[in-house]
């Protein structure tokens, strides 16, 4: 009762008083009983005449005027008013208001002059011009991930400056989250007394990606559908559709080197993968290919992107070494955010190849390792581009002790019957630490030195070995891109025993009989592959095969696979490396122009402290600031996830059948600060009442005199 | 002389025989003592001419023949039936602001009128009605007759309502000899059935000399305030503010005795009012001396 009464009137304490309106009856009545009587003879001159009936029509009219004026002046007291929709909160400040932004990166397409979120922008400061002065709001935001922006304030000007310092994040978080996080802060205020109702404003540009990300999958489980109507169970929800059409929409989803690992002087094939959305099947359009590389231009080419997008490949040679960032740009739509990709690669003078072989001081033609040394280093003919990206040393452990392991993107155990101590703790850092190992279990080998690298199957060797044997089976090659061998007849082979409820290894090449020949297993960060056979011919004639320098190159390329995966990195993931020497802070400048000061993380017995970094939600270069020496790789990139590259939008009525349709819509063409501020305007009546009540006393006093006149 | 006769010391004296003496006595001194001049009364004889007779009744013709003074008689001075016609309907008991009541009144006008006609030997009678006639007292010329009227005047109790046209009906049939009626009501009826009966008393050949008898409440009308008028006569009650209703009360009075007046002057007939504050004798006074100057004419 007394929220209904809340509903309609400002003061409805005052209403009993309406009970004054009986006032003039009592008078009336109390006269009437305290009349005189008077005998009188001559009434016929009275009663046959119409004036009795006269003269009570007016009293009565006098009378009902009198309590009119009464009841209105009580009214008035009361303070009649018209609530707007369905606001019926008592004062002023006490609304509560909800926004949420939807800043995944679809927002930062460009619709007309603006773009979404700018649209987003202006809508939010205009609803704060509309509230009333006290209302409390808070507002977060839903990018990558849910950010709290600020929290409950009536401060309107701290509320524009956060709103204004908002930016579209790189992300493409689900809105489930910022959702679930509207609906508790409605809670939160739903609980207290004096609020009645709370106002949910979510600006969006009703990306479906954005909106059915995380069916049943979000927060607690909850979708967008199933969280809405609770929201409007405990407030009003508006929602600010900021996007515009269906957008045609070019992004970029992959951008990477064919061949992961670069050289100097070597022409690198960059692939562009372009996908397209709300383009008609058969359809082209036409764009332009931009390469940068260390923001120079260095490429460029106009091509035409299919509807479902295509493949297309760059060509570039790096000239000169270091580390280099390839940019990509694709123009030829209007939602440049994802029409970019960033590729980080160090690009050494030639990739480094070590093989030790306890025979390296033998002439060439003598050392076991020597096929593998000129099919992992072909030689090149003067004035020509080099071959292959790698370069090889040849080495014995005397010598290889003076080696800086980690300069080489690759080492090779060819023949090395003994494994000292101090070599397996280098291979061990060095495999932890990205390297890639190759280790020939061939002639000489003794399975019990290599026993430390195994471990039982918790080393790097993903397996042990035994005697060799005796095989007569081809070498089927199932490495990638190295097509079958029709020749190499292996004599020997190595048996190659994993440990059991190993996961990690992977077969890499087999017998025909199914003995697996090759095994491969991800150590640290790096990689290690057992080969269970000899470099030289004298286990088979593999060397002798005419692709057998392809599947060198291949196989090598596939082990060590893409040295600068760790620093090439999608929004949402975590950039994670050792700290060579102990520091105490690191500063990390984000793309963005923030600051981070990083803490090394203690590390492990026998590990280095690693420094991490997780709030990659903005594309783009990030820097640490470290003494030299200090990290591996002092940069790095991070891309956006090509998920919110479909700009297919809901309008209102799409909204209204997918989640609800007990929500009101604002429009970027209204006047949105009017409309907030009418919805909260109270409309009274207690002037135009009294007005009234002026008028009916004037009425009231003239008829009281004019009726008066019949009296002599 | 008028400020002997004062009403209310008059109301004191509760036999009405001798109040109409003392009035009349009073009033004796310089009137003539035969007020009533009848219009249209036939010549019966001569008289000789006695001090104080009225001059316009000396026959010169006579007394160019015989050098002596001689006033003509008509029928009406010697043998002049006169019946009071009274209204004791409750309304006439009503007493406002006067000493006397209305009845009270035109009882004491009646009998003192009587007493003077009476000492002219002219024979009086009373009819008493409200809505029929209540008693009857035929016209005699003697005092007992006077002294039965007063007795049965003294102990009329208010009535029931007035209807004074069945009453003139009645009392016209009763009446055998043409006189002069002289009607003291207070004429709170319909005009209609009160000029019904004053034309069967006009058809008659009777002469009717009405006389509204008023209290100066009804008069003026001076109430003010909140107030239940209460009806006499079961006419109903009232709640008004009096001053509210005065104007057309007084209006309303007006044209039902405008009427009435336009009535009795048709019949030529002579509508007096007396107000019961007024002092009786003046009243009096003035509705013979009115008779008077219209007789003249």
């Amino acid at each position: 009762m007394t929220e209904w009464l809340l509903r309609f009137f400002q003061h409805p304490a005052f209403l009993p008083v309406l009970a004054a309106v009986l006032i003039p009856v009592i008078i009336e009545w109390l006269l009437r009983r305290r009349r005189r009587r008077i005998p009188f003879p001559a009434m016929r001159f009275l009663i046959d005449t119409d004036r009795p009936k006269k003269i009570r029509l007016q009293d009565r009219i006098l009378l009902i005027l009198r309590m009119i004026i009464i009841s209105l002046i009580v009214l008035a007291l009361a303070r009649p008013l018209i609530r707007p929709e369905d606001v019926i909160s008592v004062e002023r400040g006490d609304r509560s208001i909800v926004m949420l932004f939807d800043t995944t990166y679809s927002n930062a397409q460009r619709i007309g002059n603006t773009t979404s979120f700018a649209t987003a922008q202006r809508m939010a400061k205009e609803v704060l011009d509309g509230l009333p002065d006290g209302a409390h709001v808070t507002v977060g935001s839903v990018g990558n991930s849910l950010r709290l922006v600020q929290d409950w304030t009536d401060d309107k000007g701290l509320l524009r400056e956060k709103i204004e310092a908002l930016t579209v994040s790189h992300g493409a978080g689900s809105i489930t989250d910022g959702l679930a996080w509207a609906l508790e802060k409605a809670k939160e205020k739903a609980g207290t007394s004096k609020v009645l109702k709370s106002e949910i404003y979510i600006f969006s540009d009703l990306q479906v990606q954005t909106w059915q990300k995380g069916e049943g999958e979000g927060t607690a489980g909850a979708s967008a559908r199933a969280i809405v109507p609770k929201l409007t169970g405990l407030g009003q929800v508006f929602v600010a559709g900021t996007g515009g059409e269906d957008a045609f929409n070019l992004f970029v989803s992959r951008f990477e080197p064919v061949d992961k690992v670069l050289a100097v002087g070597v022409t690198t094939r960059f692939r562009v993968e372009i996908g397209t959305t709300n383009l008609k099947a058969g359809r082209q359009v036409p764009a332009r290919l931009t390469l940068y590389v260390n923001d120079k231009r260095a490429e460029f080419d106009r091509i035409q992107v299919p509807a479902g997008g295509g493949v297309f490949e760059v060509p570039y040679k790096v000239l000169s070494s270091g580390e280099q960032l390839v940019r990509i740009v694709l123009e030829g739509d209007e939602s440049p955010l994802d029409n970019e990709r960033l590729y980080l690669a160090e690009v050494p003078e030639a990739m480094q190849v070590l093989i030790l072989d306890d025979q390296a001081g033998l002439p060439p033609h003598q050392r076991p390792s020597v096929f593998w040394e000129y099919a992992t280093a072909p030689p090149r003919a003067p004035a020509r581009d080099p071959v292959s990206v790698f370069t090889v040393k040849t080495l014995d452990w005397s010598e290889a002790q003076r080696e800086n392991f980690g300069d080489y993107g690759a080492v090779i155990l060819a023949r090395m019957p003994e494994l000292p101590q101090g070599l397996i703790s280098r291979l061990r850092f060095y495999v932890k630490d990205g390297g890639c190992l190759l280790v020939f279990a061939g002639e000489g080998a003794r399975p019990y030195a290599y026993e430390p690298l195994y471990e039982q199957g918790d080393g790097l060797l993903p397996a042990s070995f035994r005697d060799k044997v005796d095989v007569s089976a081809f070498l089927r090659s199932v490495l990638p891109d190295s097509g079958d061998l029709k020749e190499g007849t292996f004599k020997h082979a190595r048996p190659l025993t994993v440990a059991p409820d190993t996961k990690l290894v992977r077969t890499v090449a087999q017998l025909s009989t199914g003995e697996p020949v090759v095994l491969a297993r991800p150590y640290g960060q790096g990689r290690a592959l057992i080969l269970g056979m000899d470099p030289s011919l004298q286990w088979s004639r593999l060397p002798l095969a005419v692709d057998f320098p392809v599947f060198v190159q291949e196989l090598l390329r596939s082990v060590l696979g893409d040295p600068n995966r760790l620093v090439n990195l999608k929004v949402g993931d975590t950039f994670s490396q050792p700290v060579l020497i102990s520091a105490q802070h690191l500063l990390l400048k984000t793309p963005d122009g923030r600051k981070v000061r990083l803490t090394p993380e203690a590390a492990d017995e026998d590990d280095l402290p690693r420094m991490s970094y997780s709030d990659t939600d903005v594309q783009g270069l990030y820097r640490l600031e470290a003494p030299a020496g200090v990290l591996a790789r002092e940069r790095f990139v991070v891309n956006l996830t090509p998920a919110e590259g479909d700009m297919t939008m809901w309008d209102a009525s799409d909204f209204r059948s997918e989640i609800t349709d007990n929500v009101l819509f604002l429009s970027p063409e209204e006047n949105v600060t009017k409309r907030i501020k009418s919805r909260h305007a109270l409309r009274e009546f207690a002037g135009m009442i009294l007005s009234l009540v002026f008028l009916l006393l004037l009425t009231e006093s003239f008829l009281a005199l004019r009726f008066g006149l019949r009296k002599a | 002389m008028a400020g002997f006769f004062d009403p209310h010391v008059i109301s004191t004296i509760q036999q009405y025989e001798m109040r109409a003496r003392r009035v009349v006595e009073g009033f004796l001194v310089g009137i003539h003592k035969s007020p009533f001049l009848g219009t249209g009364l036939e010549f019966k004889q001569h008289r000789q001419y006695v001090q104080g007779d009225d001059l316009r009744f000396l026959d010169w013709k006579v007394y160019a023949k015989t050098d002596r003074f001689f006033v003509k008689q008509f029928e009406s001075e010697t043998n002049m039936p006169c019946q009071f016609v009274l209204d004791c309907s409750e309304s006439m008991f009503y007493k406002g602001s006067a000493s006397m009541s209305k009845f009270e009144y035109a009882a004491t006008a009646a009998a003192s009128l009587a007493y003077l006609l009476l000492l002219q030997q002219d024979a009086v009678g009373f009819t008493f009605f409200d809505q029929k006639v209540r008693a009857h007292i035929p016209p005699r010329a003697t005092y007992s007759q006077f002294h039965h009227a007063m007795t049965t005047m003294e102990s009329i109790s208010p009535g029931a309502r007035t209807m004074t046209g069945d009453a003139l009906m009645a009392v016209g049939a009763n009446l055998k000899r043409r006189g002069v009626i002289i009607l003291l009501s207070d004429f709170l009826d319909d005009v209609e059935p009160i000029v019904l009966g004053l034309n069967r008393l006009c058809f008659d050949g009777q002469e009717v000399v009405a006389v509204d008898v008023a209290d100066p409440y009804e008069v003026d009308f001076p109430f003010s305030g909140p107030a239940v008028l209460e009806g006499l006569e079961q006419a109903g009650d009232l709640r008004c503010d009096p001053s509210d209703y005065r104007e057309v009360y007084l209006e309303s009075r007006e044209a039902h005795f405008a009427a009435l007046r336009a009535a009795c002057r048709r019949l030529h007939f002579d509508l007096h009012q007396l107000v019961t504050s007024k002092p009786l004798d003046e009243a009096l006074s003035e509705v013979l001396l009115q008779r008077q100057q219209t007789a003249t004419r």
